[in-house]
């Protein structure tokens, strides 16, 4: 059946079956490459994205409960960045992305996106999170590479400057 | 819509001819990028078996815009070889690096250099690549020296820009020197090695002394796309009139399939003897089609129990012994010592544990196989494939894409064989994913392993003798198991190699392999719980044993830990790596275990160090843990690693790569261990088989000790090597309980301190 769901600011139309797993319509069919297949159990947080702000596993969210809400995925989060901050334009990177670059966070990298997704939503409640916020936060999510400490660093710089941004308009 | 299949099938064909091409040509730079060429050829082709060495052009393309494609048979698993080696080559052919682009592992475009495994990349394939780009900026040097009429030896190059020493007026860019001219430079081979083994000669390359870009903490090329969803994994490869393919495996490794019921969700069953698979259009009716199969398998549960595997292991007759190394007459040694020590050690079976399962692409049609991979060895698979397909060797062409992180040969050539016999089945182009309990189930198994350690003290409490026995896997080949499935045995060319040099001056020694067969090969026609390594092949679980086994001969003899290392050592390079980190650690000299090791309640905490020498790779850790005499856990707060490795290529990534392998070999000495019943594994996932997490991960000091002056040497993986023994030397200091089994979860401690007690 045709599905209309807004993913990153643009509305789409597409055709599955209404228990298709969020994923499989954001890689197959939208073809987004942010979000990635990892285990489909909702265990590791490959598949990371947001809905209405709120990160959730789109490998086990069909994606009829989607339908009216919003999805932003990795690519979309610099426009999100730019809403949430009451910014005119949207930077070409979101701070986290500039943070996960300056830090040099990724080795494979095939768990940032759903890591990087994971911690716009924790800046988003928590303007400066210590480290055991953090890694608390950060927790439900797997890296095998195991780059846990320099994701830490990353958010932690990028927590300087989302927490500053907006308050010229303030 | 810049879709992938856009990209890489209007640019066809423009390769056909290999490595026999080029330094030259006029073709826009972005026409060979990874990331936009690889694709479709013509139907009709022979690709070269081999890519010769020989020719100048199998390495370089220099294009007219004056940027750089150097071509490359290895794989970047995520440590960052792709800038590496760019590093290297913009360094000796006098370009920025970033006028340098990596094309890796395509058997139709690159040479083989060996898989890319072992830390063996900067150290092998390093040396391989600056000779080429050495003789290239000879060649491009010797053509600017006609063009300018200004003598060779009177020219220099900065950003690939030829000028005159004496007239700067006089410049020409390589770009110009070569565009639509094809320069084919022949190069001298020394010796017959290939891969690994291929050495070329030619122009002196640079003096390290004169080096700017080697040395240099450039960022990595791929980080940026990796943070914006841009990059192309093999996962997200897509072919037009493509299938979707899943596997279904067997419940038992010797089952045999009986028969199976229609398929759900439109999907089509492939099938060839015991290799089982279904294909549809879409993914999401591919997973629920292979989870709705109605399959009847015969019952097969012939593997060892877990409680006794590592008897099994020890009992099991070996494939072949061999002696490792011998000084001296150790067993005499250790008869008459004074005070003779011995104990066995072991390790579990764990899994390589990628976050993203194993996926490949196949294009099997007219005769040919064009496969994009997630290998490691994109040689080493394309035989695979041609045995498994029964296609002569040319008709196979494997393209790499990076996969999720493997640290050891994951489930990425099985899931390549996989996709290459759906798609010869079908008739049509497959990706094949394997689902979660597919790559915890049935990818490669970092092998189990079992020691036997003997060591002696004279009555002055010195080391008369030392012996250590492994029962470790044999590794001549790797199973392919789609392969066997399908009746088309293949075997994949494996390594075994016990490197362990005996860091200390012991008067006596021995070391002795037993070479195993996998377990449960020898109930199932050879067919076992197959096995691969992960980081650092054998070495781990040999150093696990033996930096453990060296401690309770230093705590027998009431020694300091890191004074009863350096006791024993000669290596300077060794010991400058153990008293830096004994130093950054501020280690407190005392024998283990600590004041309060005998309380029998509540947190203790202790610090253990241990070594380790890999491949010219020297290494020393301190770990500092904490263990709770209750439940058992052992939590690491901190580890200092310091490493010496040679010339390193670029600093900053190799400290977060050292500091990556640290948490994750942390990972693997406390927690994993790949359950199985009689049948098969049965840790399928992420609850079943956990890894560590950030709450849990320790932080980490890294150290380099630079020597530009001496060769690279690997750095992927050495650092993991002491981590298990210096957390294990560490829980002993905390509370005098000697642990002897990885990995060291509460279960194994709690046991140990039962004993104890």
């Amino acid at each position: 059946m045709a599905i209309r769901i807004t993913v990153n600011g643009k509305r789409r139309t597409i055709t599955a079956s209404p228990d298709t797993p969020l994923l499989y319509v954001l890689r197959d069919d939208l073809r987004l490459r942010g979000p990635k297949f990892g285990c489909g159990l909702s265990q590791c947080g490959a598949c990371s994205v947001l809905v209405d702000g709120k990160e959730i596993r789109s490998c086990v969210t069909p994606v009829v409960g989607v339908v009216g809400k919003r999805v932003t995925t990795l690519e979309g989060l610099p426009a999100l960045y730019a809403e949430q901050k009451s910014l005119r334009k949207a930077p070409a990177l979101h701070p986290l992305q500039q943070a996960w670059i300056d830090e040099q966070v990724p080795q494979c990298g095939y768990c940032q996106s759903g890591m990087i997704v994971m911690a716009a939503e924790l800046l988003e409640r928590k303007a400066r999170p210590t480290d055991a916020e953090i890694k608390k936060w950060m927790d439900p999510h797997l890296c095998r590479c195991a780059t846990h400490n320099a994701i830490v660093r990353a958010i932690k710089r990028a927590a300087k400057v989302t927490s500053r941004a907006g308050q010229e308009l303030a | 819509m810049t879709s992938f299949e856009q990209q890489t099938f209007t640019r066809t064909g423009f390769l056909k001819g290999g490595g026999a091409l080029i330094v030259a040509m006029g073709l826009p730079a972005t026409a060979l990028w990874p990331d936009s060429a690889s694709g479709a050829i013509g139907a009709a082709h022979a690709w070269p078996t081999e890519v010769d060495p020989s020719a100048l052009g199998s390495w370089l393309a220099v294009h007219a815009d004056n940027s750089v494609t150097c071509f490359t048979g290895k794989t970047d698993l995520g440590q960052g070889n792709r800038t590496a080696l760019a590093q290297i080559v913009a360094e000796e052919l006098d370009v920025s690096f970033g006028q340098v682009r990596m094309i890796m592992g395509d058997t139709m475009r690159s040479v083989d250099q060996g898989p890319t495994v072992g830390s063996l990349t900067t150290a092998l394939a390093g040396p391989q690549l600056r000779q080429a780009a050495a003789n290239g900026r000879q060649a491009l040097l010797s053509l600017a020296a006609t063009r300018l009429a200004v003598p060779a030896d009177k020219l220099t190059v900065k950003d690939g820009i030829v000028s005159s020493v004496t007239d700067p007026s006089k410049t020409v860019s390589y770009g110009e020197l070569v565009s639509g001219s094809l320069l084919g430079v022949a190069m001298p081979r020394k010796g017959k090695g290939t891969g690994f083994g291929l050495s070329l000669g030619g122009a002196q390359p640079k003096a390290v002394g004169d080096y700017t870009v080697v040395g240099k903490s450039i960022a990595r090329v791929d980080i940026p796309p990796k943070v914006t969803g841009e990059w192309f994994y093999i996962q997200d490869v897509r072919l037009p009139g493509m299938l979707h393919g899943r596997v279904i495996r067997p419940p038992g490794l010797g089952s045999q399939l009986l028969g199976y019921g229609k398929p759900s969700h439109g999907a089509r069953v492939v099938r060839l003897k015991n290799f089982l698979g279904v294909v549809a259009e879409r993914e999401w009716d591919a997973i629920q089609a292979a989870n709705d199969l109605k399959v009847r398998w015969s019952k097969w549960a012939r593997l060892p129990t877990m409680a006794n595997l590592h008897k099994y292991i020890r009992n099991t007759p070996s494939l072949e012994d061999a002696v490792v190394s011998s000084v001296g007459d150790a067993a005499a040694a250790l008869a008459n010592a004074a005070r003779p020590f011995s104990a066995s050690y072991t390790s579990a079976l764990q899994t390589h544990g990628s976050i993203g399962p194993s996926c490949a692409v196949a294009d099997v049609k007219d005769g040919s196989a064009t496969v994009w991979s997630g290998t490691q060895g994109p040689n080493v698979v394309r035989a695979a494939v041609a045995d498994a397909l029964d296609m002569p060797l040319e008709d196979v062409r494997i393209i790499t894409y990076d996969a999720s992180g493997c640290y050891g040969r994951n489930g990425s050539d099985m899931a390549t064989v996989d996709a290459a016999l759906m798609s010869q089945l079908t008739g049509r182009p497959v990706r094949v994913q394997w689902m979660r309990h597919d790559e915890h189930g049935w990818d490669p198994k970092g092998p189990a392993t079992v020691h036997q350690l003997r060591g002696g003290l004279d009555a002055n409490g010195e080391i008369v003798g030392w012996d250590h026995e492994a029962w470790i896997p044999a590794f001549f080949e790797t199973t392919v198991i789609g392969s066997v499935l399908a009746g088309r045995t293949v075997r994949m060319p494996s390594l075994h190699l016990w490197e362990d040099p005996i860091l200390y001056d012991i008067p006596a020694s021995r070391q002795l392999a037993h070479y195993q067969g996998d377990i449960g090969s020898t109930e199932n026609n050879g067919v076992g719980l197959i096995s691969a390594w992960i980081r650092s092949p054998v070495q781990l679980q040999l150093t696990f044993a033996s930096e453990s086994f060296f401690d309770e001969l230093a705590a027998a003899a009431g020694a300091d830990p890191v004074e009863w290392r350096l006791r024993s050592l000669k290596d300077p390079r060794m010991i400058a790596v153990l008293e830096a980190a004994a130093k950054a650690a501020k280690w407190q000299t005392r024998p283990s275990p600590g004041p309060n090791a005998r309380a029998t309640s509540g947190i203790a905490r202790g610090r253990g160090v241990a070594t380790s020498l890999r491949g010219g790779t020297y290494n020393a850790a301190v770990a500092e843990v904490e263990v709770n005499r209750q439940t058992g856990k052992v939590r690491v707060n901190h580890v200092v690693m310091v490493q010496d490795n040679g010339l390193t290529i670029n600093p900053r990534a190799l400290k977060l790569g050292i500091e990556a392998n640290v948490v994750q070999t942390v990972s693997r000495a406390l927690m994993e261990e790949v359950t199985f019943d009689r049948s098969n594994v049965t840790s399928l996932d992420w609850e079943g088989y956990p890894i560590i997490r950030f709450t849990d991960a320790p932080t980490v000091e890294v150290i380099s000790i630079e020597r530009p002056d001496l060769r690279a040497t690997g750095s992927g993986e050495p650092s993991c090597n002491p981590i298990a023994p210096a957390i294990g030397n560490a829980v002993f200091d905390a509370v005098g309980v000697r642990l002897r089994g990885m990995p060291m979860n509460p279960k194994r401690v709690k046991a140990a301190l039962r004993q104890a007690a």
